[in-house]
């Protein structure tokens, strides 16, 4: 019988506001980590096309494997470490980040490319000053998705002794109280909502040129 | 100076694209590339900022093979306006038109003077400068599109199909400005279309094209509609050749004839023989002062030729205006003629079918 003890979060204050925050630093950590990587990537596929498929294939197979089965074969590597708990987080951000940054390179509209090349940007200044900013928001909608998506496999990270909020759901289940469940739901539920929200803004903010201007970049994933 | 020296364009898929091409564009002036779609006109043109690379032959610009220099320098000296202009969406007008300046490093207080005064130039207010591409009309863009092709001062300017999706009033507007601001500039201008009567308006020369990269004939636009050069030109010019060829002659070119003028107060016998000079039954009506006040019948004159019996003339022309505008006037005309007048208004005399069947023989 599942029991709603009313008093359990006044009592858990500390462990509920850690566990948000550790929440907080895996999700950021694992979408850092997750860009840092993709867009050289994601440069390195521009640069060598015949990559492109061979690196979307790799990211997108990582992406299918289960999450529990994924944590716990990382386990018999990395052991029960936060290491692991990155690992895995940050391989399903991969597929998402490198498909919406190669999508926003390649949204460029060709006649924008042409004449910036024959104005006489080089290579590095194309990519900078036209191809990136360009790109952008297309990009940012990515990180967006990734975020929230991050948000969500924390949780599962529970089951190696990370977790965040997902810690809250363990507590719930093993002793059968529903408190811990539903705040650890709202939170999470919460966290997520915030992200999508102050990325959006975020997005809005570094790209004013594109407001009102009918989407030229493509789908966002 | 452009010098094409037996160019040759093969691509990657097998195609020729250019089949040796020799061609002197002369500097300071408007050279046209005009031919139908797929003769290589286009490719011809990105040969010269090396958009595209030859495969045989060189392209010489101002006395240097283009290869010897290294392609994004090259670019930079050369202005370039493409039909869909390429704005950059994510900057303003302003930062559109000071790419190659910055690129070029230019400090801020010379860039922001050179911005204002080519939106000027292009005949775009100051306030467009803080807009984005978006928020512009499309004759306006086109107009950026100039300006930021213009920014840095390049003794060159490609142009391809420049005016092309816009619509036909501003079209000819744009057109317009293109001449006046050539007029002021005197740049190198190659301009690639498929339109003969853009060509025409255009160019100081037209290179008639045909594939792969074949030259037809080169000439003045004069020259090409006198004497095409073979069959394929002739039907490239298409219909209306002997009009294309009045619209570019101006009526000063016409030795003025005095016609069957007669000043008012003009004796009976004097109108007579004017008339039969120019064999015709009615005289032209001058004041005194060789205003003209119209024209009447022989049969209607008196004794002697008055004012109040003079009928006017609807139409009149200058000499600045073209025989086609003359024709017009003709054909509209009663008596198949055009009154000549100078610009502050006298009497110089009248334009015929005859004067203008002269001018194309």
């Amino acid at each position: 019988m599942t029991r709603f003890p009313p008093d359990w979060l006044a009592r858990n204050r500390d462990l509920v506001l850690a566990q948000l925050r550790e929440h907080l630093e895996l999700t950021l950590l694992t979408v850092l980590i997750a860009v840092a990587i993709t867009i050289p990537l994601a440069l390195l596929a521009r640069r060598l096309p015949r990559l492109r498929t061979p690196l979307l294939a790799l990211t997108g197979t990582l992406y299918t494997i289960p999450s529990l089965a994924l944590f716990v074969l990382l386990v018999a590597v990395t052991g029960l470490s936060r290491t692991t708990a990155l690992i895995g987080l940050v391989a399903y951000s991969l597929l998402i980040l490198l498909r919406n940054i190669l999508v926003a390179l390649e949204g460029v509209p060709a006649e924008v490319r042409d004449a910036a090349v024959a104005m006489g940007h080089t290579p590095r200044q194309l990519l900078w000053r036209v191809e990136a900013p360009l790109a952008l928001p297309v990009a940012l909608a990515g990180v967006r998705l990734a975020t929230v998506s991050t948000i969500g496999l924390v949780t599962v990270t529970a089951l190696i002794g990370y977790g965040g909020l997902g810690r809250l759901f363990l507590i719930g289940f093993q002793r059968r109280n529903g408190t811990a469940l539903l705040t650890g739901f709202a939170l999470s539920l919460l966290l997520a909502v915030a992200a999508d929200l102050a990325l959006a803004r975020l997005e809005r903010r570094l790209t004013p040129w594109a407001e009102a201007a009918p989407a030229r970049t493509g789908g966002a994933t | 100076m452009i010098t094409f020296e037996g160019v040759t364009k093969r691509f990657a898929d097998g195609t020729v694209g250019i089949e040796h091409l020799d061609l002197a564009l002369p500097g300071g002036e408007i050279t046209v590339l005009v031919g139908p779609s797929g003769c290589g006109k286009t490719t011809a043109m990105r040969l010269v900022n090396r958009m595209i690379e030859p495969s045989g032959g060189r392209i010489v610009l101002g006395g240097t093979d283009v290869r010897d220099v290294p392609p994004a320098a090259l670019r930079r000296g050369i202005g370039y306006v493409i039909q869909q202009i390429g704005l950059f969406p994510h900057r303003t007008t302003a930062q559109n038109i000071a790419t190659v300046p910055e690129l070029d490093g230019w400090d801020r207080a010379r860039v922001r003077a050179r911005v204002a005064e080519l939106l000027e130039l292009v005949g775009l207010p100051p306030d467009v400068g803080q807009r984005y591409p978006h928020q512009l009309s499309g004759g306006q863009r086109q107009r950026v599109g100039v300006a930021r092709a213009l920014a840095a001062d390049p003794p060159v300017l490609l142009m391809d199909e420049p005016f092309g999706a816009v619509d036909p009033v501003v079209r000819a507007q744009l057109q317009d400005e293109l001449r006046r601001i050539q007029a002021a500039m005197r740049k190198t201008i190659v301009f690639v279309t498929h339109d003969v009567d853009e060509a025409i308006l255009l160019g100081d020369r037209i290179a008639v094209m045909s594939a792969p990269g074949r030259v037809e004939q080169f000439g003045t636009p004069a020259e090409i509609l006198a004497a095409p050069a073979n069959d394929f030109v002739t039907r490239f010019l298409g219909a209306e050749r002997g009009l294309k060829r009045l619209a570019l002659i101006p009526v000063a070119d016409i030795a003025a004839d005095q016609g069957p003028a007669v000043t008012v107060g003009a004796r009976r016998d004097e109108a007579a023989a004017a008339a039969a000079a120019a064999n015709t039954d009615w005289v032209v009506v001058l004041s005194p002062d060789r205003r003209l006040l119209g024209w009447t019948w022989l049969d209607d004159v008196g004794p002697t030729v008055e004012a109040a019996g003079a009928q006017p003339f609807r139409l009149s022309i200058q000499a600045h205006e073209s025989l086609r505008a003359a024709l017009d006037q003709m054909v509209s005309s009663q008596h198949g003629i055009c009154v000549r007048l100078g610009p502050d208004g006298t009497y110089e005399g009248i334009l015929t079918l005859e004067h203008l069947a002269a001018q194309l023989t």
